[in-house]
């Protein structure tokens, strides 16, 4: 029986003089299955595109510039990147974060390349070769740019990881009463593996180049997905190039969340090919359009993949396999993070309840093992964290103020990148909304994106995760709004673009790579840190025996990378609560807490990074890290045992122990 | 048979003999993390995804990158849990696990 075929929604006058705007005559591609869906079945564009289509031959006599001009700005733009680069001065970055130190040929650079990929993109048939060193180069200007600045690996964090790695390297135990990471410890016991098997040392040495490993390994997933979800290449690397210019959140450094991600895409790439079905697609094909044929030969499920994609040819015993790698996957993800399976679940349900994957018995699967990991292996921290981790359901305010509220504040700098970033988030979610509107104009199945796009926002509702959830929020969905922004640009009727739409799609990229720069390095004077900063730390470590009192102005240091479970880690920062109360003095709480540690010992270091996260976020109130300091070199009690140019660390006296 | 399908056993059994070499026989320790990371990132899912003679080589290798981490992350995990933490002991497991995938399909194609 044919299902009842729905009218496309007639779009506003408005939507229709954007894409009058956007329309024109960029040839589509000679090769591979029609663009962006609009041939559902016979493979022919109208004859008016047709018509519009400029002829090969002229293309082919463009010569060897049309394939080395691009290729030519692109490695210009990384010679240009690599020399501007390494004349950046750190000591000068300010609130607005490393773009206000950058020179003008790293500014310029990764505009040159996404010249470069609009001139491949426009060409006939994209050449794919070029397009891929287009966003390897991208990827290496964007993501590179701490390893080629900072002198010592950050942020803080990944000091943290690698001193949790060393502690099962060391140790082979998994202890979880030592915090949340022991409950959740797939990604460190697997960097314990790799620095033990290939003789690395510590992790964080792995650390300076990770965020471009990671988008690196984000390609294969991103493509794999976004192929299956729209068969025009321009449309699929173009979505590819908005992924990468708006991915500022930095959670790609060398951290479970990280790897976690890679096996997001890619369980999400496997179901999507090869486990996706569009009834919604037929359902909202645009009247007057024959439908394809079924092929008695092809799998139902096969057969019925979204309209426009490039169809797999794997049989069930290919299928079978590839069920085996997801649930492979999925087994490897449960132990490695915390949010990243309840994200890959969401997902995975809300494909399966809106018919959009044949895999049914799978969501089930996936609440047993995770309900097992919880129920076995990480219960004793949920024990004692359920008020916590429950306690802000349905508290939207709460959770808002967590996300949102509570990062504007600090020095006008740091609340202008807190803007930015907002700003970044609104302009591509907007970009993405008008490409929904645009594809759906023209009778496109945006089912599937649109299921995975707003999948992980209900986690919004549930609880605030550190004031970070908003982050991984737009993280997790970041991969889909970027193909339904992509679709705004190439245009939906066959004939991909004209020159306008050539000139859009520039115009929007250099927005938002602009506002990369300062969203994704708008926090580098607190994140980076000097090597006089990592010596310090080093000699804190000298200096106190195991089971000290480790107090630090802010976390914002590079320290946890040795001894993890040995010391007592504690910040200023933490012990606010009680000193707000007498009126911002913190001598007394930090005097207080330091005197508890008598035996074996208290330490108290205070770095650059520290006093830049105060002032830039607000951490502290003002002066307050001045007054301390002026205060315990007053004491009788502390004493100044070590500093540098960027450190200082007192210790409690060793007379009257 | 094609060059392609010979390639990937060929790679596998190969590099898991340099990896036995650099790290259980011969010291070259600045050779050792350049053969062995790529080896245990690629070669333990390459073992498995091969069983199932997909049709696009790209795709393969993905899988295998992915495979490769998940299988690395289960069984150093486990071992951890299990008290029986040994990365020697563990990367000789997956180079034992390549190096017989390797050579049962080069042997396989080979006969064919």
């Amino acid at each position: 029986m044919q299902p009842a075929r729905r009218q496309p929604i007639q779009p506003p006058d408005w939507m229709q003089a954007l894409e009058h705007a956007l329309e024109g005559a960029w040839p589509r591609p000679d090769q591979g299955p029609p663009p962006f869906g609009v041939w559902l079945d016979d493979g022919h564009p109208p004859t008016k595109q047709i018509e519009r289509v400029p002829s090969v031959q002229r293309v082919e006599r463009a010569g060897v510039s049309v394939t080395a001009g691009p290729a030519l700005l692109s490695l210009a733009a990384v010679a240009l990147w690599a020399v501007g680069v390494g004349r950046v001065n750190l000591r000068g970055v300010n609130d607005l974060g490393l773009a206000s130190v950058l020179p003008l040929p790293v500014l310029a650079a990764p505009v040159m390349a996404t010249a470069g990929f609009v001139w491949t993109l426009s060409q006939r048939p994209p050449r794919r070769s070029m397009l891929l060193l287009h966003v390897v180069a991208l990827v290496v200007m964007l993501y590179g740019m701490n390893a080629m600045v900072e002198p010592v690996p950050g942020p803080n964090i990944v000091w943290r990881h690698a001193g949790i790695a060393d502690y099962i390297a060391r140790t082979g135990a998994i202890d979880p009463t030592i915090d949340a990471y022991f409950n959740w410890p797939g990604f460190f016991t697997l960097t314990a593996f790799l620095s033990g098997a290939a003789g690395l040392g510590s992790i964080a040495s792995m650390a300076a180049w990770a965020p471009v490993f990671f988008n690196l390994l984000y390609l294969g997933p991103l493509l794999l997905l976004f192929r299956r979800l729209a068969s025009d290449w321009r449309l699929v690397w173009l979505a590819v190039w908005l992924f990468y210019v708006t991915n500022w959140i930095h959670q790609d450094y060398l951290a479970p969340q990280a790897l976690s991600y890679f096996l997001y895409l890619l369980i999400l790439g496997i179901l999507v090919g090869w486990f996706g079905t569009d009834r919604a697609a037929v359902r909202f094909a645009p009247a007057g359009v024959p439908r394809r044929p079924r092929s008695p030969a092809t799998p139902r499920a096969v057969q019925s993949l979204s309209l426009d994609a490039v169809r797999p040819q794997e049989g069930p015993f290919q299928r079978a396999g590839l069920m085996v790698i997801v649930i492979v996957l999925f087994a490897a993800a449960v132990p490695s993070h915390q949010l990243t399976p309840f994200a890959i679940l969401a997902g995975v349900t809300a494909l399966v309840v809106f018919g959009r994957c044949s895999a049914r018995g799978l969501p089930w699967l996936m609440v047993v093992m995770l309900v097992a990991w919880i129920t076995f292996l990480s219960a004793g921290y949920l024990a004692g964290h359920l008020s916590e981790l429950s306690g802000n359901v349905g508290q939207v305010d709460t959770i808002a103020a967590a996300n949102v509220g509570n990062r504007l504040r600090g020095s006008a700098g740091h609340q202008l990148i807190v803007y930015i970033r907002l700003a970044v988030t609104a302009l591509l979610w907007g970009l993405a909304v008008l490409g929904w509107l645009r594809r759906r104009r023209h009778g496109q199945d945006n089912m599937t994106v649109t299921l995975l796009a707003v999948a992980p926002f209900p986690f919004l509702v549930l609880q605030p995760y550190g004031g970070e959830l908003l982050l991984r929020v737009y993280f997790f969905s970041l991969p889909f709004i970027a193909l339904l922004a992509a679709g705004l640009f190439l245009p939906v009727k066959g004939a991909a673009a004209s020159w306008r739409a050539a000139g859009a799609i520039g115009l929007a990229v250099v927005v938002l790579l602009g506002g990369f720069l300062f969203a994704r390095y708008g926090n580098e004077r607190i994140e980076h840190f000097t090597t006089e900063e990592l010596v310090a730390v080093r000699h804190l470590y000298e200096i106190a025996p195991p089971g000290s009192l480790l107090l630090a102005a802010t976390p914002d240091l590079p320290w946890k990378f040795q001894d993890y479970a040995s010391y007592d880690y504690r910040t200023v920062a933490s012990l606010k609560s009680s000193s707000e109360s007498r009126g911002g003095d913190l001598v007394k709480p930090v005097l207080g807490i330091m005197r508890q540690y008598r035996r074996p010992g208290a330490y108290f270091i205070v770095t650059r990074s520290n006093r830049a996260d105060t002032e830039a976020r607000g951490i502290l109130p003002p002066g307050s890290l001045d007054r301390l300091e002026q205060a315990l070199r007053r004491s009788s009690t502390v004493q100044l045992v070590y500093a540098n140019q960027d450190a200082r660390i007192y210790a409690l006296r060793a007379v009257g122990r | 048979m094609t060059e392609r399908t010979l390639a990937w056993p060929a790679v596998m059994t190969g590099s898991a003999i340099l990896v036995a070499l650099v790290a259980f026989v011969l010291p070259l320790e600045p050779a050792r993390p350049v053969l062995v990371v790529p080896f245990l990132l690629i070669c333990p899912g390459m073992a498995l995804v091969r069983r199932f003679r997909l049709a696009e080589g790209w795709l393969e290798f993905l899988l295998a990158i992915g495979v490769s981490v998940a299988v690395d992350t289960l069984l150093a995990t486990a071992m951890a849990y299990a008290g029986v933490w040994s990365p020697r002991l563990l990367l000789a497991v997956l180079v034992w696990l390549s190096l017989i995938a390797g050579i049962e399909e080069l042997i396989r194609r080979l006969a064919t």
